[in-house]
């Protein structure tokens, strides 16, 4: 009963007409791009963001563990059971992991990027550096 | 590697962050801080110093995000939890929009008639009074005008001194039945200056129009926009049936330099004699006050001495009135001295009584949510076994309070607007010229939220804390019982309650039972069936001898009525709030008795009074005769002497001796009776009656007897009979209804035919208001009223809270006791018996709050103790009635609960258990 009320005030945070799928901020899609090839923990998410951007988009501790928050409260990203050996552990980390919705709202992200690059390449418009 | 340094620094930048934010993710954020710091530190200082700013605006723009959304969850969730307990829900609010909308009340008419500035005065705080030490004399505050003028050219300590005189003209365009009576300020030309107010429009006065006589008049923004619709600089207005030419109106909220008194037309003192004032030169009649500007640089001290010896070596030029000529200097506080001290006491323990029922309703909140915290013990110990942390609930608990607080305190705010509303209009029922404008602004809008602030901490406080100590594990095992500590905690608190209501209801008892004794006291005259009105036939314009034979003429006409029996005039209401305020004595010598040190004779209260005054107001004459025909100008000086009098001076018997006034010997006549004249709780006190005829004065109060009733002949036309004056509909406010004998409609048509036969003797004159003696003796108790009905509203409100309160607290105690009361039934206990364990639990926590609130009452009440007319703080009737009012609360209270737990299936409670 509760769980179904809760989903119907969704579509809030969604687009209509697409899916009922949340639509991440930029920086939320590189946290789950990110976290698409590998588990990890804050410091090496922070560290793969800013390596694929080529050093653009550094995250701070605060805007990292913001998204995390609100991307594991819904749902896109999820604790990972999985930890390296003890002697590599620090106990304080924890591991996060793409849920299937995480995964599925960045594919739909990343499909709706490419829609609006396709449309993009028909004009005289070209993608400037920066 | 580490650095310390920088670990501190994590800890403060994240102890930005909301608890339950921190408590998810603290660690982590450490550790990957401490990494980033390390990696960042490596690259050079650049990239450290770009670490740096990136961590602190992280920081700064997550932070506030996080917490609006812990507190909007939060909200909902109490929200949620208050709409599911709607009875507690609405009491609570209801419970402390009482508390917040008394004590904002009072608050707000602090402010406005305490702490507010006048609009349009520039710094207050530098004005001054110069005013005679005038213990002594009949002039009151007041000096001549040449002494005045003299003293503002002579004095160097002052930017400026203004001399003013307050009274009230007629005011209209000369139509019969259309003037009205209005407050007005005859002033100097530099008063708008000294003050520092700016017209709003025009200009304010003149010097010539000081020296001469020119008819100008300044009016107050109210009366331009009411009264004269708003007509251009140059319109004329009559006053006292003189046509004057309006040049200036004051600003907005303007009406004269104190509070409590509205003043509307302002005239130079140029046209004083219009006023009915005595003339310029003058030297002998003292009629200005006097209100300064200390000038730069100059300090109380030291213009109170300048102004003291320059007043001193004024006076001797004013040999009559040398002996009122010493002068004291004052800071003006924009308010009457003895009016602003007997507000104080009245708001201050009204502020107490407000205060004490919001300390009630807070913890009655408190009590509920600890109550319902004890309920919810498995539910909060599952939760912090789920790793909730502590602060986490607690601030659910603080957000819940906060709400109700803040529904109470928008309903306090509402509920302060309306009485604040009705206490201005109560003001102005006493005297049109009354008011006092309450406004609530910010400032007022504050202090309700302080209030709800501090309603909040107090409230949810308690049950937060308890959340916050709750040990999972503990509390899992023992979650159907509360623990004993709670419990003890939950009785304290409405221990509490029952203390704080005690103290309210020995207030409001006291107060309640002093209005009585004040209303039923005997004066020592008889009120019922007096009219009474002002006469003031200056206003139309009449001079001396007119006036005379206008005051006898008015009392032969209203004697001729077929209702009244009895009239006479007077210069002053006995127990009026006039007769309280002001004393005035006389100053008399009386053969063989000596002086007090340090003055020429005795002084004694005095009043003015007309033949036919001691028949009017029944105060019967003990011995000698009253006044006569007889004891007109120009015969032997006569008095009366009251009981108290004789007894003083003349054991032997006062009759035909005599005191004196000067050179002039006066004659005892007659000896009344004994009766109260400034206060009705007076001790008795020698008390001078002088004949009217022989000390003719500008303005009386006509009183009129009327006959008892049935004697009132059937055709006398009523209020709305065919007399057809205009503006009767006025009268039947007027008339209210008082102890007497006499019908409310024989009354109102009387003062209706007082009405109109003064209307038709002095058609100029402003319809003068007719009021029952009884109706303007219940304005002088008016504080003691306000206090009695608020104290006893509140009372009530405190009473029903404590006894809600200790309802809870038993149905908690025989909640946490049905296995050992289900225990005691099984093996034998009658109901009865069950029932008079409960009972004895409600009765103790009762006694328990009356013993310690009888201290706290006592000490209360001293607070108030010179409000109480006619009877001591420790009324011993106040705290046995009010004991025995809680009792029988607590064992109201208890019944249910005492019911519930007689009714326990002992056989299911051995099951579940």
């Amino acid at each position: 009963m509760r769980s179904r009320r809760r989903r119907r005030s969704k579509p809030r945070n969604s687009r209509r007409g697409d899916s009922d799928l949340p639509v991440p901020t930029p920086a939320a899609l590189h946290v789950l791009l990110a976290l698409a090839s590998a588990d990890m923990h804050g410091w090496a998410i922070l560290k793969e963001v800013s390596a694929s951007t080529d050093g653009r988009i550094r995250l701070s501790a605060g805007t990292l563990y913001g998204l995390v928050k609100r991307l594991s409260d819904q749902g896109l990203i999820a604790e990972s059971e999985h930890r390296p050996p003890a002697h590599w552990d620090d106990q304080r980390r924890r591991y996060y992991r793409l849920t299937e919705l995480g995964r599925s709202v960045a594919e739909a992200e990343l499909g709706r990027l490419e829609r609006v690059l396709t449309v993009a390449r028909s004009t005289d418009l070209r993608p400037s550096e920066g | 590697m580490k650095s310390p340094r920088a670990e501190r620094r994590f800890a403060l930048l994240l102890r930005l962050f909301p608890g339950g934010f921190r408590h998810r993710f603290e660690d982590e954020m450490r550790s990957v801080l401490g990494s980033d710091h390390a990696s960042s530190r490596d690259r050079g200082p650049r990239a450290l110093a770009a670490f740096w700013w990136r961590t602190v605006i992280g920081v700064l723009r997550t932070a506030p995000a996080e917490h609006l959304e812990a507190a909007a969850l939060d909200a909902r969730y109490a929200l949620r939890r208050l709409l599911r307990r709607p009875l507690f829900s609405v009491t609570a609010c209801l419970s402390l929009a009482v508390g917040i909308g008394a004590t904002t009340a009072v608050v707000a008419v602090y402010k406005a008639a305490l702490l507010d500035g006048i609009p349009g005065i520039v710094a207050p705080r530098r004005l001054v009074n110069v005013k005679p030490i005038a213990a002594r004399a009949e002039t009151f505050e007041l000096v001549p005008y040449p002494y005045y003028a003299a003293l503002r050219a002579g004095e160097a300590v002052l930017s400026d001194l203004a001399g003013f005189h307050g009274t009230t003209t007629s005011l209209g365009s000369g139509a019969p039945g259309e003037a009205e009576v209005r407050g007005t300020q005859v002033v100097s030309t530099n008063y708008f200056r000294t003050l520092g107010v700016r017209p709003r429009l025009g200009r304010f006065f003149l010097e010539e129009e000081e020296a001469e006589a020119i008819p100008v008049a300044v009016v107050s923004d109210r009366l331009w926009r009411d009264r004269l619709g708003a007509a251009p600089m140059g319109s004329q207005v009559r006053i006292n049936g003189r046509t004057f030419t309006v040049v200036g109106v004051a600003p907005p909220g303007f009406r004269g330099h104190f509070k409590g008194f509205g003043f509307d037309v302002f005239i130079p003192m140029g046209m004083a004699e219009v006023a009915g004032l005595p003339d310029h030169r003058d030297r002998s009649h003292g009629w200005v006050e006097m209100v300064g500007r200390l000038a730069p640089g100059v300090g109380m001290e030291a213009a109170g001495a300048a102004l003291g010896s320059l007043g001193h070596a004024l006076a001797d030029a004013f040999p009559r009135e040398r002996g009122n000529l010493e002068l004291t200097v004052e800071r003006n506080r924009g308010i009457d001295a003895e009016l602003r001290s007997g507000l104080l006491v009245l708001l201050v323990t009204l502020f107490f009584i407000g205060a004490f029922v919001l300390a009630i309703a807070c913890l009655n909140v408190a009590a509920v949510m600890l109550g319902d915290l004890m309920g919810r013990r498995g539910e909060m110990a599952l939760r912090r076994s789920l790793g909730a942390p502590p602060n986490r609930l607690a601030s659910q608990l603080l957000v819940e309070s906060g709400l109700v607080a803040l529904v109470g305190g928008g309903l306090g705010f509402l509920l302060a607007t309306w009485a604040t509303r009705l206490a201005s209009a109560a003001l102005g029922s006493v005297d049109s010229r009354v008011s006092l404008a309450v406004r609530l602004d910010a400032g007022v809008l504050g202090a309700v939220l302080a209030l709800c602030a501090a309603t909040t901490i107090v409230a949810g406080l308690a049950p937060a804390l308890a959340a916050a100590r709750a040990e999972p594990v503990e509390a899992l095992r023992t979650h159907r019982r509360p623990g004993k500590g709670h419990t003890r905690f939950f009785k304290a608190l409405v221990i509490g309650q029952v203390v704080l209501s005690f103290v309210v209801l020995v207030t409001a008892s006291l107060f309640l039972r002093a209005l009585e004794r004040a209303v039923t006291l005997d004066p020592g005259f008889e009120t019922a069936g007096v009219e009474l009105t002002t006469l003031e036939p200056e206003l139309a314009g009449m001079r001396a001898d007119d006036i005379r034979n206008f005051f006898a003429e008015a009392r032969e006409r209203i004697a001729a009525l077929p209702g009244v029996e009895a009239v006479a005039l007077t210069s002053r209401v006995p127990l009026s709030l006039g007769a309280r305020l002001f004393p005035n004595p006389l100053e008399i010598q009386i053969a063989g008795w000596e002086p007090p040190p340090g003055q020429e004779g005795f002084l004694i209260e005095h009043a003015i009074v007309s033949s036919g005054y001691f028949d009017t107001l029944r105060i019967p004459i003990v011995a000698g005769r009253g006044f006569g025909r007889s004891d007109r100008e120009g015969a032997a000086p006569v008095v009366i002497v009251d009981v108290a009098f004789a007894d003083r001076f003349f054991p032997g018997g006062a009759v035909g001796r005599s005191v004196s006034r000067g050179a002039t010997a006066i004659t005892i006549v007659g000896v009344a009776a004994q009766s109260r004249y400034r206060a009705i709780d007076e001790a008795p006190a020698p008390f001078l009656y002088l004949p009217f005829d022989q000390h003719p004065r500008n303005a009386a109060v006509l009183l009129a007897r009327a006959r008892d009733a049935g004697a009132v002949p059937a055709d006398m036309p009523g209020t709305g009979g065919p007399t057809g004056m205009a503006g009767e509909g006025r009268v039947g406010g007027a008339g209210a209804p008082g102890r007497g004998d006499t019908a409310p409609e024989a009354r109102s048509a009387l003062a209706a035919e007082i009405r109109r036969s003064l209307h038709e003797l002095a058609p100029k004159l402003p319809v003068p208001d007719v009021e029952s003696l009884d109706s303007r003796l219940a304005a002088t108790f008016l504080p003691q009223r306000v206090a009695a009905l608020t104290s006893a509203i509140l009372g009530a409100v405190g009473l029903a809270l404590s006894g809600i309160g200790l309802y809870g607290v038993l149905g908690i105690w025989v909640g946490r006791r049905r296995h050992e009361i289900g225990l005691r039934i099984a093996l034998g206990a009658r109901p009865a018996d069950v029932q008079r364990l409960v009972l004895r639990q409600g009765v103790a926590a009762a006694l328990a709050g009356v013993a310690v609130g009888i201290p706290l009452a006592v000490a209360g009440s001293r607070l108030f103790g010179s409000f109480l007319v006619g009877m001591s703080s420790n009324d011993p009737w106040s705290y046995l009635a009010v004991s025995a009012l809680l009792l029988a609360s607590a064992l109201l209270a208890s019944l249910l609960p005492a019911y519930r737990a007689a009714r326990c299936d002992p056989m299911a409670l051995l099951k579940e258990s």
